[in-house]
């Protein structure tokens, strides 16, 4: 490799790129390795489930085309390159980078901590008429290293540390970590540990959905519904102290399948306890639907065009009529359930909280449809772990589709990468607030399901 | 426990910090609340120039540390701080990150601490009082000699 990156290389990169994109691939995920003297940087591209990765050798402290250019939805990911590696991106003058600042505008700043805000982020917004104008987010206040952490770890210790990255998604990144690690290491889990998981991550699914939920009615100032959510949180509560010491469901999983049989009486006693949101969550939601000041309200707010919809993943795209079906993805029998994803035909607001109350619903019927198929076996395999790998997961989580790549070697993991939904939806946040109105902010960005601490790690 | 102790125990004022963790100590406060502010007298606050208490939930980054300090700057006296769950007491699994991740102690005077991964909620509202309980009066009289 060349001392410097030149002129020629630069353009055969983004002309590889460009020839990618012409061909309808999006970017899955960008991560990077430092060696001796030069950065590898590895740009992972999905189309129709096919996956293609470009490799590129960057000497280091170089300065390479940025890939926002071509693939938009890689801006939060090439951030996160240039933070932890010696590396930095060209944007061009027209890009973000160029916006010149009006001079009459107000700048109203928010965060990094406001009861509003559910994890810490800063937001500066440039203001004319109480009408956003131009968006700038800092983030990095939740960063803890877990990926660097999780290198030269034991797989059981590095799935402890996965399962606390995120309250809401972290036992599906558990999960998909560990689908990786069993299939490089050819592991067969038991059908009923299969099935039990599926039920987990519904459960899962749905604790994320009510929190959101409840940050949603305390941005809308709906005190008496946030009120009636959090009684189902506890309710979740309950049935979750049933499977686990902890809401989270955190320490069931290992490699192989479940550290402890789960009796079909249990499963049931936690559905009938689940099932008992269903009247609840459909009467909010149809008191939410024939309330014009409420539809009419959210309807106007955040809302998404279809061509920036197409690339973002989870509420966000099924909203504007993109079918996306994650749990297609997964690894978990979700293909015996009878199941519908739930679609709108417009991106806004509204349409993406009428999301939330469908998506628990549904979860809470993938639940009572695995329950009543639950087979019966053991819960656990033999998990010896001797072969050496690297694979990448797509997975569904609560807020879309996650991706997760893993390199082991003997139960030890050499590399880790996650990409969460709020990597790629995290990115439009710019163009989906701006024509928002001041006061619809934290409501705005509620809406759009990010998950900080699942993406800063 | 003199008089003033007492009344200022009847309603407090808390102004939350989720530092960077996973959210979940930060939940469990929201849930405790949902049920029981009215009987503890607690509530959240955004602006900590009205806040009796601090509650740091998460492990705390450099960045998030100075936003922490910034905020503790701002609280009147007499003022608790609260470290919520292992990260913000210990640093949890995390701890070992060679970039600077703090615990609560490091950082500020801790009044109470509650371990756990998570905590339960009936503690964090527990601890509240308690750590407002335990806040001595600042010496009003010797400040103003100083000034």
């Amino acid at each position: 490799m060349s001392s410097s990156f030149g002129e020629k290389q630069k353009r055969a990169l983004a002309g590889t790129l460009y020839g990618y994109k012409s061909m309808d691939y999006r970017l899955l995920l960008m991560k990077g390795a430092c060696e001796e003297d030069f950065v590898r940087l590895t740009y992972v591209l999905e189309k129709d489930g096919f996956i293609d990765s470009v490799d590129v050798d960057i000497p280091k402290n170089s300065i390479i085309p940025s890939v926002t250019g071509i693939f938009s939805e890689g801006a939060q990911m090439q951030k996160e390159i240039a933070d932890s590696f010696p590396v930095k991106f060209y944007v061009p003058e027209n890009g973000e980078a160029g916006k010149k600042e009006n001079s009459d505008d107000l700048i109203f700043e928010l965060g990094p901590f406001h009861p509003l805000l559910q994890e810490p982020v800063f937001f500066s917004f440039s203001i004319r008429d109480d009408i956003v104008r131009e968006v700038h987010a800092e983030t990095g206040y939740n960063h803890r290293g877990v990926e660097a952490l999780c290198i030269g770890e034991k797989v059981p210790h590095v799935l402890d540390m996965l399962e606390r990255i995120s309250s809401v998604n972290g036992f599906s990144i558990g999960l998909a970590f560990l689908h990786a690690v069993e299939k490089i290491n050819d592991i067969a889990v038991p059908d009923k540990a299969n099935y039990i998981r599926l039920v987990l991550n519904e459960m899962s699914f749905l604790r994320a959905n009510l929190y959101r939920l409840s940050h949603i009615t305390k941005c809308l100032g709906l005190l008496s519904d946030n009120s009636a959510i959090f009684r189902l949180i506890t309710l979740f509560n309950e049935a979750a102290s049933l499977i686990a010491d902890d809401p989270q469901l955190k320490g069931i999983l290992v490699p192989g399948g479940l550290n402890r049989d789960i009796d079909r009486e249990t499963l049931l006693q936690v559905n009938v306890i689940l099932q008992e949101m269903v009247h609840e969550l459909s009467a909010i939601r149809d008191r939410w639907n024939a309330a014009p000041s409420i539809a009419e309200r959210m309807s106007s707010v955040g809302k998404t065009g279809k061509n920036i919809a197409r690339i973002m993943t989870g509420r966000a795209t099924r909203s504007a009529g993109f079918a996306e079906d994650v749990r297609k993805l997964s690894r978990l029998p979700y293909y015996v359930l009878s199941y519908k994803t739930p679609v709108y035909s417009e991106s806004s607001c509204f349409t993406r909280t009428m999301l939330i109350f469908d998506d628990s619903l549904l979860s809470l019927s993938l639940i009572d449809q695995a329950i009543e198929v639950l087979p019966k076996g053991d819960v656990k395999s033999f998990t010896g772990m001797r072969n050496k790998g690297e694979l990448i997961v797509r997975e569904p989580e609560a807020f879309g589709e996650l991706v997760v790549y893993v390199s082991v070697d003997e139960g030890i993991v050499t590399d880790i990468k996650i990409r969460n939904s709020s990597s790629v939806n995290f990115s439009f946040i710019s163009h989906i607030l701006e024509g928002t109105e001041l006061n619809e902010l934290p409501l705005a960005i509620s809406s759009l399901d990010l998950d900080f601490s699942g993406m800063e790690k | 426990m003199n008089w003033f102790s007492k009344i200022r125990t009847k309603s407090i004022s808390v102004f939350a910090i989720q530092a960077g963790g996973c959210m979940d100590c930060a939940h469990q406060f929201l849930l405790a609340l949902s049920g029981n502010n009215e009987i503890k007298g607690i509530s959240v606050t955004g602006n900590p120039k009205h806040a009796d208490c601090l509650l740091i939930c998460g492990c705390i980054n450099g960045k998030s540390r100075d936003r922490i300090l910034e905020v503790y700057g701002k609280m009147p006296d007499p003022k608790a701080v609260i470290a919520v769950g292992a990260c913000a007491c210990s640093g949890s699994l995390f701890r070992r990150e060679g970039n600077g991740l703090y615990t609560a102690e490091d950082i500020l005077p801790v009044n109470s601490w509650i371990r756990g991964c998570t905590p339960g909620s009936a503690e964090i509202l527990e601890a509240v009082v308690r750590a407002m309980e335990s806040v001595k009066e600042p010496d009003y009289r010797n400040d103003k000699r100083q000034e």
